[in-house]
């Protein structure tokens, strides 16, 4: 039987699963050795539907959690007795059946299948209409479970029960976090958290591309900085102000390439004083590049409003702000073959001069190409 | 006393990892401490350091007022403290140790710290624990300390053995009470510069309900304009529409799952209103494999509305490219795309002085074309929007 030692390590080992779920499979594991078993399950149901929400197993061939998914944890003599108690934290088989109805019971002729007879489970409502089981099954060998193993698996149980719960929550925050990064990702304009020494937290693509540009504007170990010292003065300045006094601004910001100056807004960002972490968001950055062309494709227009190729074309150039006659040349269209498409187009987009028409694509929601989504699946989201 | 016992202790280790994933309670933790140990008082606590006061955790049967004047005042005669920091006993994580083991009792006897501080509120010895030390690269330094009472016995070998037990509970406690502030914290912060954008923002989960919306966004469900928000989701009134776009977000959801290679699409929703409509994007997000989540992020949704007059603020133009004030309205007013006599009329401008301001914005913004400079300010907004409101 397991000594104090081992039941100390067993409940350290459940809430290091906790906080890294990858190692549910290992404790799953460690646990079914110490109670006895030929293999083991964590899983969660439906109440209503009795479908299989999670399941992790450990010695249990893959096809055995498909097959109970699909029928017998539907006709599961164990899940509905507890169903029928859910006030009991365990159930073992001599609660609710005999040897001899076992014999004669589908359920427990599939289980022998693979080699099981006797188990062992603990049931809590693991959500609202949710049922989440931990169960060790057991050899005709094995036998039915001792009292010690009853009194070690009662003893695990609330330590599993809380390490799933910790398990969740950080998986749903996570998540949640993960959403939030994508949908920044997408945007035109960097975004860039700032600790409260003004030092880079994290940064959105488009502000990775603006300091991979390094158009007068870098990130350094503490902080961004601008090439120019009189730009670079005041960007710390301003920066310091929203970290210190609360106060945010906006700036333009020159670039050695005599393109259109960057424009850097920063905003201080509260978060509650009385944190354990050491770093924490302090302010967030937004900058803009005036120049960015739009990412809007040709294709993409041609969906939204139904324009032709060449109207698709022509628009995406005015969308910048050339004139038409640029355009036509760009082009290589003749000036009344492009007065006509403008027309058209115009017509298409409801709107009657190219201030509108700019004003209407610049607006555009986000559209990412597919092989910027390739590109992004592989990046690591990690807290 | 309760007798030590490994059940006892197990209970308090399930009480410490409660705490951790709910409230924060450490009070919580403290009680059941104290009478494992036989403690009359416990507190968890980050000393104080130039850049901060005393932070406190938790605290448990502390007389009133102590917390205060120890914040105040006492922290600098804390001895034990000073001892701990001397021997290095609070850069070991788990590290425990007894009053004595701090300070040596002829110095302990007569301090100010013993006579103002710990006796009058009812203290005498000290079992402490360095739950994280102050070279932690991920928690603020963090210790815990335990008291009796005068007239009583120090603690027991047994107390100790306890504590050494719990000790790295409590970290892992205090870890994951960390993450879960951590990701909560990225989370409100990017979700704040999503607020500030000047389209909706929608993310779906793999059943098309919404899981996260920004502040446009439900300006958008409020308008009623064609398009409905819902707990369950996203649909157009206009049948038509709403057919390509409930297509468009199952594709997008089956490319998440890796199901199709659709990447998302784009279109135009038209509104009873009869203004222009909606543009809507859809785009597939990566799954990640959830492990226990009912729930998965499967798809997110953009719409702008090209009618949504974001106003180019003045003052910005002033500040950022140096405009006088006629000039940064004149420009406020070109940025919604209306010719320039209309603009002149209407801020009552004489033609001439508006065709002259104008080629001094042109010039100032390094801008040729009323189109360009259209452009420039439109990408303005969203950014200057952004400082303007607090979080």
């Amino acid at each position: 039987m397991a000594g104090a030692d081992d039941v100390d390590k067993l409940i350290g080992g459940i809430y290091e699963a906790a906080v890294s779920p990858d190692r549910w499979s290992d404790q799953l594991k460690l646990i079914s050795d110490e109670i006895g078993s030929a293999g083991a399950a964590l899983f969660a149901a439906d109440a209503k539907s009795l479908d299989l929400l999670f399941v992790h197993t450990v010695d249990m061939p893959a096809e055995a959690s498909v097959e109970y998914d699909a029928h017998y944890l539907k006709i599961d003599p164990r899940v509905r007795y507890g169903l029928e108690n859910p006030s009991l934290e365990f159930v073992f088989d001599s609660m609710h059946i005999t040897d001899r109805e076992i014999n004669r019971n589908e359920y427990y002729d599939w289980m022998g299948g693979y080699g099981w007879r006797y188990y062992i489970a603990g049931q809590w409502q693991s959500g609202p209409s949710e049922l989440a089981y931990i169960s060790v099954q057991r050899t005709p060998r094995q036998g039915h479970v001792t009292a010690d193993q009853v009194r070690l698996f009662e003893q695990l149980l609330p330590h599993v029960r809380r390490g799933v719960a910790i398990s969740r929550r950080l998986e749903e925050m996570d998540r949640c976090q993960a959403a939030a990064l994508d949908a920044v990702d997408r945007l035109p304009h960097g975004v860039v958290l700032l600790d409260d020494h003004g030092r880079v937290l994290t940064c959105n693509r488009a502000a990775e591309a603006i300091f991979v540009e390094s158009d007068g504007l870098a990130r350094s170990v503490d902080g961004i900085h601008s090439a120019y010292a009189t730009d670079d003065r005041q960007l710390q300045r301003l920066i310091g102000g929203a970290l210190k006094t609360n106060r945010g601004g906006t700036i333009p910001l020159l670039r050695p390439s005599g393109r259109k100056p960057f424009v850097l807004t920063v905003a201080p960002y509260a978060s509650d004083d009385n944190l354990l972490a050491v770093v924490r968001p302090a302010a967030i950055v937004m900058l803009t590049d005036p120049e960015t062309q739009p990412e809007t494709p040709a294709d993409v227009l041609r969906n939204l409003y139904g324009l032709t190729a060449r109207e698709a074309e022509l628009a995406t150039l005015l969308a910048t702000g050339t004139s038409l006659d640029a355009a036509a040349d760009q082009l290589a269209m003749a000036k009344e073959t492009a007065r006509r498409h403008v027309k058209s187009l115009f017509k298409k987009t409801d709107t009657r001069r190219q201030a509108e028409l700019v004003r209407l694509l610049v607006t555009l929601p986000p559209v990412e190409a597919a092989s910027a989504l390739k590109r992004k699946s592989k990046r690591q989201v990690s807290p | 006393m309760t007798h030590i016992t490994d059940e006892t202790i197990a209970d308090v280790i399930g009480t410490v990892y409660d705490v951790a994933a709910g409230d924060g309670d450490w009070d919580r933790v403290l009680n059941p401490l104290q009478s494992l140990v036989g403690a009359s008082v416990g507190v968890i606590h980050t000393p104080g350091s130039d850049n901060g006061q005393t932070r406190f955790w938790g605290e448990s049967t502390l007389p009133d007022g102590a917390l205060q004047t120890y914040a105040d005042y006492f922290y600098q005669t804390d001895i034990w403290l000073a001892g701990g920091v001397q021997k290095g006993f609070v850069s070991l994580t788990g590290h425990v140790a007894l009053g004595q083991a701090l300070v040596p009792w002829d110095d302990f006897r007569n301090s100010e710290w013993r006579n103002d501080f710990l006796h009058p509120n009812g203290l005498e010895h000290l079992l402490s624990l360095t739950v994280a030390g102050d070279r932690d690269p991920e928690l603020s330094p963090i210790l815990m300390a335990l008291y009796r009472p005068p007239g009583t016995e120090t603690f027991s070998a047994d107390s100790t053995a306890a504590m050494r037990a719990i000790a790295p509970h409590l970290y892992r406690a205090f870890t994951v009470q960390r993450r879960l502030e951590h990701l909560d914290l990225y989370t409100q912060a990017t979700q704040s510069a999503l607020d500030r954008m000047t389209y909706a923002v929608l993310v779906l989960d793999a059943s098309g309900r919404i899981v996260a919306a920004n502040r446009a966004a439900i300006v958008i469900a409020g308008a009623g304009d064609g398009l409905v928000v819902s707990s369950q989701g996203v649909r157009c009134l206009r049948q038509t529409d709403n057919r390509r776009l409930q297509q468009m977000i199952h594709g997008a959801i089956a490319t998440g799952r890796g199901a199709a290679t659709n990447a998302g699409g784009v279109m135009q929703l038209m509104r009873p209103s009869g203004r222009k409509p909606y543009a809507l994007t859809v785009a597939p997000l990566t799954e990640h494999r959830p492990l226990f989540a009912r729930r998965r992020t499967a798809a997110i949704v953009f719409i702008s509305d090209p009618e949504d007059r974001m106003e180019t603020p003045v003052g910005l133009l002033r500040r950022v490219y140096g405009l006088t004030p006629r000039e940064a309205e004149l420009a406020a007013v070109l940025a919604t795309g209306v010719p320039l006599a209309t603009a002149a009329d209407h801020l009552s401008m004489a033609k001439e002085t508006a065709r002259r301001h104008l080629k001094s914005v042109f010039k100032k913004t390094d801008t040729q074309r009323q189109a360009e400079l259209v452009r420039l300010l439109v990408i303005l907004p969203s950014v200057s929007n952004f400082s303007k409101r607090s979080p």
